[in-house]
């Protein structure tokens, strides 16, 4: 992929790009574009270690691409964006490939874990690759307890063959659950017995 | 001056504005109900081909999705567009789960036995009490034209949600699920969908080669049993609105002891409790609050027993049933 690409990418996270609209249906239609989109995103996070990013906004964007109309552009992840933040994105863009080499090590390393799990949570995580949470969960400090956070993982197995919400679209329930690999901590003000 | 012209005037207010509202209300509530169920049917009748993404706060997923119904059932198969290329393959109540990142197959049932939920399409009368529906417009969304479906809690217990329900064929075309603050914290959205007429049996094939593969096979599909007698455990709080859909014992892999598994649903949000019988403690049971994608989850200990709570419902609703869960004293 060429350079330039590259550059426009890191432009359009950055909401620098005066018409990302030809961007955008790229991204749609070419799945090593998209990869290289998700894994810049990646990189951004790793970088900021910023935990609470608000729903992803690329979906709508590509989506308005697709439709080709007029697109209105809001500001990406605004609170994280500062002059420091452009200039390791514009270095990343450059070493996304060797970010994602350290991502397959984590990957595999994870793997290996992953292989003791019992079937009904492979299931669950089937559906998608999970490289995002395999980073994520090298550095996230709140994470779960292995042990709990596979125990939870089958109940929510459990609890999404009964849930409502899930089946209002058909293939919920093998979306919802392939992200369990990675729970957080939620404070609670009154402590529980023990 | 005489009242009289006031009173006219305030029958004719009511009689002009209050009583169209209502009859407008009524209408969109009917028009809303009817698009429920077109979006139900819509499932399970199209045939289409489509990409779509799927996001759980900051997580963010790309996935084809081939979905075609015969005469014989539905089949579905899903295949991942980034990176380890996992697929799952749904072929009526078989799913074939296909990782070859992990060199594996796994084969398991859709789902145990009966239709769950038991409501279905979803019932607004029901629903109205606890929730506020409107129609916000017509959108677009993977370059189809959609009516957008709003639906707000009426209190604090549960989440709200965006639907976009593809106006010729009823389909869902893109959902948000929003959190307390109004913020999303799970969509679903096609980018590109293409209803066709008839699919082709090979791109329904997940295209293995077979031997590359080592199979499993799911062995938790045949441990459920309606249990006969329960532990004598009481969930003394829910909120409003929300009814007990099912119960049963159940023998999960992660559990050395049957757990029991309750449902409870206001007919949109569903809750799950799970409660075990914990004589030494077990460090792999949940205490306190936790948050997975789109889900909220509670563990508690209560004397030889250990609660846990989950459901796609904000923190406090999961935390606040945790807490009720008594014993109840009939117990055999």
């Amino acid at each position: 992929m060429s350079d330039k690409i590259n550059e426009q990418l890191s432009a359009l996270m950055d909401d620098e790009l005066s018409s990302p609209d030809h961007l955008l249906q790229q991204i749609s239609e070419d799945e090593a574009l998209r990869a290289r989109w998700h894994r810049y995103h990646l990189i951004r996070d790793i970088i900021s270690e910023h935990a609470e990013v608000p729903a992803v906004d690329i979906t709508a964007r590509v989506s308005q691409a697709l439709e080709s109309e007029p697109t209105i552009f809001a500001p990406l992840h605004k609170t994280i964006r500062t002059k420091r933040m452009k200039f390791v994105m514009k270095q990343a863009a450059g070493l996304a490939i060797a970010a994602t080499v350290s991502a397959v090590a984590v990957i595999t390393v994870q793997q290996q874990k992953l292989d003791e799990q019992p079937a009904t949570t492979a299931i669950a995580e089937a559906a998608v690759p999970q490289v995002r949470n395999q980073v994520r969960y090298v550095s996230e400090t709140k994470k779960l307890d292995r042990a709990v956070q596979s125990k939870l993982s089958n109940y929510l197995v459990n609890h999404n063959e009964y849930s409502v919400t899930s089946k209002m679209q058909g293939v919920l329930p093998y979306m919802r659950i392939v992200t369990v690999t990675q729970g957080e901590r939620v404070m609670v003000q009154n402590a529980n017995e023990q | 001056m005489s009242s009289k012209p006031t009173h006219l005037r305030s029958a004719l207010f009511v009689l002009t504005v209050t009583f169209p509202l209502t009859l407008f209300a009524a209408e969109q509530m009917a028009e809303i109900q009817a698009w429920l169920e077109k979006m139900q049917q819509a499932i399970h009748t199209r045939n289409y081909i489509g990409t779509f993404v799927y996001g759980q706060r900051d997580q963010l997923s790309s996935v084809k999705i081939i979905h075609r119904v015969t005469a014989s059932g539905e089949q579905e198969r899903l295949i991942s567009m980034d990176g380890t290329g996992r697929q799952v393959v749904r072929n009526g109540n078989k799913v074939t789960c296909v990782m070859p990142d992990r060199k594996a197959v796994v084969v398991g049932k859709a789902r145990p036995g009966k239709q769950f939920p038991p409501v279905f399409p979803l019932r607004l009368d029901t629903l109205t009490d606890y929730y506020t529906f409107t129609l916000s417009g017509l959108d677009k969304v993977a370059g189809r034209v959609t009516q957008r479906i709003s639906i707000s809690p009426r209190d604090k217990y549960r989440y709200g949600h965006q639907l976009w329900v593809d106006k010729e064929t009823g389909l869902l075309l893109k959902t948000l699920l929003l959190n307390e603050r109004g913020k999303p914290i799970e969509q679903f959205v096609f980018t590109n969908i293409k209803y066709v007429d008839t699919i082709a049996d090979e791109l329904l094939d997940p295209d293995l080669k077979r031997d590359e593969f080592t199979w499993y096979r799911d062995q938790d599909i045949k441990g459920d049993k309606p249990a006969k007698k329960m532990r004598g455990m009481l969930v003394s709080w829910l909120p409003p609105g929300f009814k007990h859909d099912m119960q049963k014992m159940q023998k999960l892999s992660t559990n050395t002891m049957p757990v029991e598994h309750m449902v409870f649903s206001d007919g949109l949000a569903s809750i799950s409790v799970f409660i075990e019988e914990e004589l030494q403690h077990d460090p792999a049971n949940l205490i306190g609050g936790s948050r997975i994608g789109a889900i909220s989850a509670h563990g508690r200990s209560l004397g030889e027993y250990h609660v846990t709570v989950v459901g796609e419902v904000p923190h406090i609703t999961v935390q606040k049933i945790s807490d009720s869960v008594e014993y109840s004293g009939e117990n055999d």
